[in-house]
């Protein structure tokens, strides 16, 4: 463990020094100019900020690294006498999470204007509680496993949740179930505020045409599709695990809270994408 | 006089109150969670403060900051983990009166405690802050460069266990706020000029993508190692709302007033925190209670004292820091430099002017932190039952939902147009990268932040005082203020080394 954190914060310093090398080179590059009325040349000019940083970091890395060596070499020669077993299983699928976390996130940026904020942040919240879930029961297992020895056994909803998620049916079918489920709550809300808008200009009614009744009007019909439908989805059992029966309605359900106080009360021009009909 | 009333009838809006409630209860919650800062929360809701006016939207951060420092004792006390490092001294007696039996009583007196400590150090920010500015006064632009060099040198050399590593990014945080237009010449100052001339990246780096995407985002990838440890178990006892009785309290008078102290002292001083006040203030306790006099317990053994002290020095933190914020535009703590950057961002810039020409903008400051303190009081009070819960919320719902508030925050900033929007959600995604390999690398992340809120102001009174000075680059030694500054500077470096080297040791004789 000791060991992985001194190969990071080598590499840390490296990376440091490689970043403020970069620095430098880019302050060399701008154009020296100085403030207006600096006929003397007094002024340090633009470059003086970027070249300064960039100096000081470079120091600092390079003493960062000389240290970081000297304890990497008094590591290792401890190492030689006393060697320790290796650490890093699991690491795997935690480095996954990562990388899909990150590619996920620049995915979403890029799809963003074409899908719409509400499918988007839907399907991207339910793939992150799916996984994150995923995970998290994989950790819960791995600790009652080493529990059962000593008499604990696995609940049945998290075993349920293991074998769902082995599928990657099921949570391609909970993706769909959860865009479909945010835009017709959107839809119905959408539609019936929209509609008492018209009626309100129509009848002259300046309370009904206003934006806080569309949206309280909008929250309420929203909020009504998706409490019947998490109301059903328990009644039913349609949830086959505890996964699933979290991670649909927690997407649908945080996609339209930001989706009601950014766009609606705030009036952040959220991409509506495929569900601008 | 008119200052006060145009502030008081801001901050005893609907709206005002409204916001002050919803942040309160978000920085309880944000502080509940073990792992959750209130860093972290004040930087996810910038950008809905963006979108307030000055009263609701500062007030709300303001909240979210108490609440934070205040509900962190939940969880030290329930189970042993702080949500936060501010209860890190709450652990020890706290977690000994839930093994009594005493769960009610501990997390009363927390609360209890920190609302004393809230509102002495908000007397001690009213006080003092405008007699600090006043002393801004004298400033030049030497001394304004050395003010932000001192600011940036001791919170490089608190944050983080190594100096090198904190400078480097206090250096880096520099060298991010340098990008965009030169404040001088109006040159461009980006890297391909002619290739990004007419993009976003023209007007330089914006402080809330940086700032949510340090604290959001590098959260969210820092956090996925957790993500296999399971919720923490809380056996809930039945609460009940139990106070220390009055005798009691008027026993523990020392300790509060010398915790409100430590707390208020600590936190004015830039770079330092409520993690260092704790100990300090459980440590003076610790020796007041050592004797067994006038009714107190001593500290250590499970007693309500050893909360009191932690808790009342780790609110009184929240008044003291904000002195040097508003006052001279440094920040006490990582989480004012984050209050920092939302002043800055609203137009607000800290200083002898803002009391001169804004003085309504600081009492609606004073005002709405009497509420938040207020609200923390009473919402802890009557929810402790369902914050207490909050402990048992898994990471895997947590983790997506702070990745998605950091993402849209930062795209809801620009509003309404879509590219910039777009290049301000990837500058956070970016620097959430960047957060997370400094902090897997050991680097503190705190400096950078500064370095970003700092960097303006240092470059142009640098240049400025050395135009001035006709070239002269000693003229930061020739005048007394910078002078002090500069030594103080020097002083905290070397201090916060001998303290590493005198713990380093401690550690390797504690190994034989």
């Amino acid at each position: 463990m000791a060991q992985e954190r001194d190969r990071k914060s080598l590499w840390g310093a490296g990376g440091m020094i490689l970043v403020a090398s970069l620095l430098i080179f880019y302050a060399f590059t701008l154009e020296q100019r100085r403030m207006i009325g600096d006929e003397a040349g007094h002024d340090p000019g633009s470059r003086a900020l970027p070249l300064g940083s960039g100096l000081v970091m470079l120091i600092a890395g390079l003493y960062d690294l000389g240290k970081q060596r000297r304890t990497v070499q008094k590591f290792r020669t401890q190492q030689e006498k006393s060697p320790s077993p290796s650490a890093g299983q699991g690491t795997h699928s935690k480095r996954m999470l990562f990388w899909g976390t990150l590619f996920g996130s620049i995915l979403y940026l890029l799809l963003l204007e074409r899908v719409g904020f509400l499918i988007l942040t839907t399907l991207f919240l339910y793939l992150l509680f799916f996984f994150y879930g995923r995970e998290s029961v994989k950790g819960k297992r791995a600790e009652k496993r080493r529990g059962s020895e000593q008499g604990l056994s696995l609940k049945s909803d998290d075993r349920a949740a293991l074998e769902a998620s082995a599928t990657s049916v099921g949570m391609i079918t909970g993706g769909i179930l959860a865009c479909l489920l945010v835009a017709i709550c959107y839809g119905i809300g959408r539609i019936v505020s929209r509609e008492l808008f018209y009626y309100g200009r129509a009848v002259g009614s300046a309370v009904l045409a206003s934006r806080a009744v569309s949206t309280v009007v909008f929250l309420l019909c929203s909020a009504g599709v998706y409490g019947g439908a998490l109301f059903l989805g328990q009644k039913t059992s349609f949830w086959k695990s505890k996964t699933m029966k979290w991670s649909i309605p927690l997407s649908v359900g945080t996609a339209l809270v930001l989706f009601l106080v950014f766009r609606m009360v705030f009036r952040v021009a959220l991409p509506l994408g495929i569900l601008d009909l | 006089m008119d200052a006060f009333l145009i502030a008081l009838e801001q901050v005893l809006s609907l709206e005002t109150i409204l916001w002050i409630a919803i942040g309160e209860v978000l920085g309880i919650l944000i502080g509940a969670l073990p792992g959750l800062t209130a860093t972290m929360g004040i930087a996810l809701l910038l950008p809905l403060s963006f979108q307030l006016p000055f009263a609701p939207g500062f007030g709300m951060l303001l909240a979210v900051y108490c609440g934070a420092v205040s509900g962190a004792s939940i969880p030290a006390i329930l189970i042993g983990i702080p949500g936060n490092p501010n209860a890190l001294a709450t652990v020890y007696d706290g977690t000994l009166m839930t093994a009594k039996g005493k769960a009610s009583l501990a997390l009363g007196s927390a609360v209890l405690a920190s609302f004393i400590g809230g509102i002495l150090s908000l007397l001690a920010l009213v006080l003092f802050a405008p007699l600090v500015a006043q002393f801004t006064l004298m400033f030049g632009p030497a001394e304004k460069a050395a003010l932000a060099l001192v600011g940036l040198a001791i919170i490089a050399s608190i944050s983080g266990d190594e100096l090198a590593k904190g400078i480097a990014t206090g250096a880096m945080g520099l060298a991010i706020a340098s990008f965009g237009v030169d404040p001088f010449t109006n040159s461009l100052r980006i890297p391909f000029p002619e290739l990004f001339r007419e993009t976003p990246l023209s007007t330089g780096i914006g402080l809330i993508p940086v700032l949510i995407g340090l604290y959001g985002v590098s959260q969210v990838f820092d956090d996925l190692k957790r993500l296999s440890s399971p919720p923490s178990e809380v056996h809930l006892q039945q609460f009940t709302e139990t106070f220390p009785s009055l005798k009691k309290l008027r026993s523990m008078w020392r300790i509060i007033l010398e915790s409100t102290g430590v707390g208020t002292l600590i936190g004015a001083i830039p770079g330092t925190g409520a993690s260092i006040a704790v100990f300090i203030a459980y440590d003076r306790a610790k020796k007041i209670t050592a004797s067994g006099k006038h009714g107190l317990e001593p500290v250590g053994t499970g007693c309500v004292e050893g909360v009191f002290a932690p808790e009342v020095a780790n609110n009184a933190v929240t008044g003291g820091a904000l002195i040097p914020t508003l006052a001279l535009g440094i920040p006490g703590d990582s989480s004012t430099a984050v209050l920092l950057g939302a002043l800055l961002i609203k137009g607000v810039v800290p200083g002898y002017q803002l009391f001169q020409q804004k003085m309504h903008l600081v009492y609606a400051v004073f005002l709405t932190l009497f509420l938040a303190n207020l609200f923390m009081f009473l919402f802890q009070l009557k929810g402790i039952r369902w914050f207490a819960q909050v402990i048992r919320i898994p990471l895997s719902y947590l983790l997506p939902i702070v990745l998605i508030l950091s993402l849209i925050g930062a795209y809801a900033v620009s509003g309404q147009g879509f590219t910039t929007a777009v290049y301000d959600t990837a500058l956070c995604l970016a620097f959430g990268l960047i957060g997370y390999l400094l902090k897997k690398g050991g680097y503190p992340v705190a400096p950078l932040v500064l370095g970003v809120i700092l960097g303006g102001m240092l470059e142009e009174n640098f240049r400025r005082a050395i135009k001035l000075a006709q070239g002269n680059y000693f003229v930061f030694f020739t005048k007394p203020i910078a002078m002090v500054f500069i030594l103080l500077a020097v002083v905290s470096v070397v201090l916060s080394l001998i303290q590493k080297r005198r713990s380093a040791r401690l550690v390797k004789n504690s190994k034989f």
